[in-house]
């Protein structure tokens, strides 16, 4: 059996603002092993981006934490919330400790994140080499001032791209930085350029690379192809394997609504529906035999293209909508929608099922009860 | 033989001459090429801070009314003429000196104002949105409470209030009343930038609020800050001139100022040749307005990376 790297219990991170609560992520459960490239598929607005950001342990603005727990490498990074409601500012005060803490001791070195639309992540008016220096200064934790300073007690190592680094030496840390990107195929002299100055995929793979400096066990890549045009979109998935070839990352979560390219590069699949965790197959199956009616429907919902150019088979998309998540429903989330659907499904969310007998494919789908 | 040795002694002072010269050259081209983007901005400052150093070098404030009637050429009321290039006012005060003296105290007096209105317009206008919540409904309401102020006549009223009035007090009144548009303006900015995907990343990295909105956000917007700056400089000095010519100014008669030269011979306006003593500090007000637009044109070739011609 495969080393576990990253456990997820039933995790929850809701929406919280003007707009009510959302309850986007609601309850998810999987685990991934050393060496699995996973695939995280679903609808826009299924929870995918928001699970990857509760991964990281530091969720973006708005995004708060509910119940649940992530255990990456075994280091938990939540704290339970109280049920005692005047302990709540307590556990605040510790959550955000523990979250601190896991930026410098998990974000990057463990777990990398290639955040959603990451081009638009860089700062516009930064050079990209003082973009990765402010990331260094945040990860090592060394004060500004003292890495001006560079005075001789200060000196601190750290594990850059699989080598010892002296890590308060500019230009230690910019040529193992350069030697690192040039891995990923972008020559050095990026670092002294503008963002504007570069292609969308150069930018996608500089973000990339700024990702895996550490040699994370996990790398997180929120839709990394998703607004690049499908040759960069090789470009980038043979980036991808070829991080995996040497070593660089292990363990890859990807997450994409684009089948064909997750069918072309992973191993394993979680399907998502408004905020549940529907299907957890491999990859074949998931194309090929899917399980869950709403699986079935996202596969047939593909255009897919024989050879000769002609359609090959008609196109069925989903009818229907998801549920608001503002208020989600009792029963299976997806009984509105669903084809096949009972008078059980309405009343209670099924729990998951392995019709193959083994834990490697289970299904949280009423028709496969035994 | 002798050939030879003109040439040997005219070689060596050839050459020095040239190298001197090239290595000026080069010396100028290799500021031109390191500095090729704030080439124009440097350029403007040179100039700018060059005539003021001239005009510094006039003799001290309080002396125009006293040691420049000068001799026996001495007269009130005199047309321009070479000796009194912009003539004399009916109290015998060459009217040129007088511009030269106003002309630096306004240039001080707008950089004063606009540095006091910039700095509120940014602290209002950056950190209210970052640090949000209750902050930033109060630095709005404090933004539009002054937005709807009359502002010159208030600045009037405060002025006619004050017993004694000195020029930093007349500037402090000027600059703290002349940022709320400012304000607004980099408020409305820094809210499209605060929801940018590199703000939210570094958000999610946990960087301060402040050090967010030094280092991320303010760098994005330091062009139309510098723009501010430009605008409130000119604010600066017209309201003052305004001001001066109402006879709200400075009391002290010691720090003399465009307007003020309007103002004072505002009671004189019986002499012939009056038109001098209006007009010039109008032209001159219009010079400086267009020269810190050209400085201010230049800002965005230096600081946006993005607009910035490579060649």
């Amino acid at each position: 059996m495969a080393e576990l790297v990253l456990k997820v219990e039933d995790i929850k991170g809701y929406y919280k603002g003007s707009f009510g609560t959302v309850h986007a992520v609601d309850g998810v459960t999987f685990d991934i092993y050393k060496g699995d490239i996973l695939a995280i598929a679903g609808e826009s607005g299924c929870g995918k981006s928001s699970l990857a950001e509760l991964l990281t342990g530091s969720p973006m603005p708005m995004l708060h934490y509910e119940s649940g727990q992530v255990t990456v490498n075994e280091i938990p990074i939540y704290i339970p919330k109280p049920e005692d409601k005047s302990k709540l500012g307590k556990w605040r005060k510790e959550q955000e400790k523990l979250s601190n803490q896991t930026r410098k001791d998990v974000l990057c070195k463990i777990i990398g994140y290639v955040p959603q639309s990451s081009q638009d992540s860089l700062n516009p008016v930064k050079k990209i080499r003082k973009f990765i220096l402010d990331v260094m200064k945040q990860r090592v934790g060394t004060k500004p001032k003292k890495q001006i300073k560079r005075s001789k007690e200060d000196i601190k190592y750290d594990t850059l791209d699989g080598q010892k680094v002296r890590i308060n030496f500019k230009e230690e840390v910019l040529t193992r930085v350069r030697e690192h990107l040039e891995k990923l195929g972008l020559s050095g002299d990026v670092l002294g350029r503008y963002p504007h100055e570069l292609s969308g995929g150069m930018k996608q793979r500089i973000v990339i690379g700024i990702s895996t400096l550490w040699n994370p066990l996990i790398l997180i890549a929120d839709e990394p192809t998703s607004a690049l045009d499908v040759t960069t979109q090789k470009i980038l998935i043979e980036t991808f394997m070829h991080l995996r070839e040497m070593g660089i990352v292990e363990t890859i979560v990807y997450i994409s609504h684009d089948i064909p390219t997750l069918a072309q590069i992973c191993n394993k699949c979680i399907v998502m529906y408004a905020g549940k965790l529907v299907e957890f197959n491999s990859m074949d199956n998931i194309i090929h035999s899917p399980l869950h009616p709403y699986s079935q429907g996202l596969i047939h919902s593909i255009a897919s293209f024989n050879p000769d150019g002609s359609a090959e088979t008609d196109l069925n998309s989903i009818p229907g909508r998801p549920p608001n998540l503002r208020d989600p429903p009792e029963g299976c989330r997806f009984y509105d929608r669903c084809n096949q659907r009972m008078d059980i499904c309405k009343e209670e969310y099924p729990p998951f099922f392995s019709p193959n007998g083994n834990d490697s494919s289970r299904v949280a789908c009423w028709l496969y009860k035994k | 033989m002798t050939f030879e040795k003109k040439i040997l002694l005219e070689k060596p002072e050839e050459q020095e001459r040239s190298s001197v010269s090239i290595m000026l050259r080069k010396v100028f081209q290799a500021i031109k090429l390191r500095y090729k983007t704030q080439f124009t901005l440097i350029m403007g400052l040179v100039v700018l801070v060059i005539i003021l150093e001239i005009l510094t070098k006039i003799p001290r404030l309080s002396d125009p009314f006293y040691s420049y009637k000068i001799g026996a050429s001495y007269a009130s009321n005199l047309p321009p003429s070479w000796d009194f290039w912009l003539g004399t006012d009916t109290g015998s005060h060459d009217i040129f000196v007088m511009i030269l003296h106003g002309t630096r105290n306004s240039i001080y007096f707008g950089i004063g104002c606009a540095l006091l209105s910039t700095t509120l317009a940014i602290l209002l206008g950056v950190f209210g949105p970052f640090v949000g919540g209750k902050a930033d409904t109060l630095s709005s309401f404090i933004t539009n409470i002054f937005m709807v102020f009359p502002q010159l006549p208030f600045i009037f009223f405060i002025a006619s209030l004050m017993k004694t009035r000195s020029w930093v007090t007349v500037m402090i009144i000027i600059g703290s009343f002349s940022w709320p548009w400012a304000a607004r303006s980099i408020r409305s900015q820094v809210l499209t930038l605060r929801e940018r995907n590199f703000i939210k990343v570094s958000k999610m990295s946990a960087l301060g609020n402040m050090r967010i909105a030094f280092s991320e956000v303010v760098p994005n917007v330091l062009t139309y800050i510098l723009l501010v700056f430009c605008i409130s400089f000119g604010i600066g000095i017209i309201t003052e001139a305004g001001i001066s010519m109402l006879g709200l100014g400075d009391q002290g008669q010691n720090f003399i100022t465009l307007g003020f030269v309007m103002w004072y011979h505002e009671p004189y306006n019986m002499s012939p040749h009056y038109y001098n003593i209006w007009i010039s500090p109008g032209i001159v007000l219009v010079l400086i307005y267009l020269v810190f637009f050209v400085i201010q044109s230049s800002f965005i070739n230096t600081f946006n990376p993005r607009t910035r011609e490579n060649k």
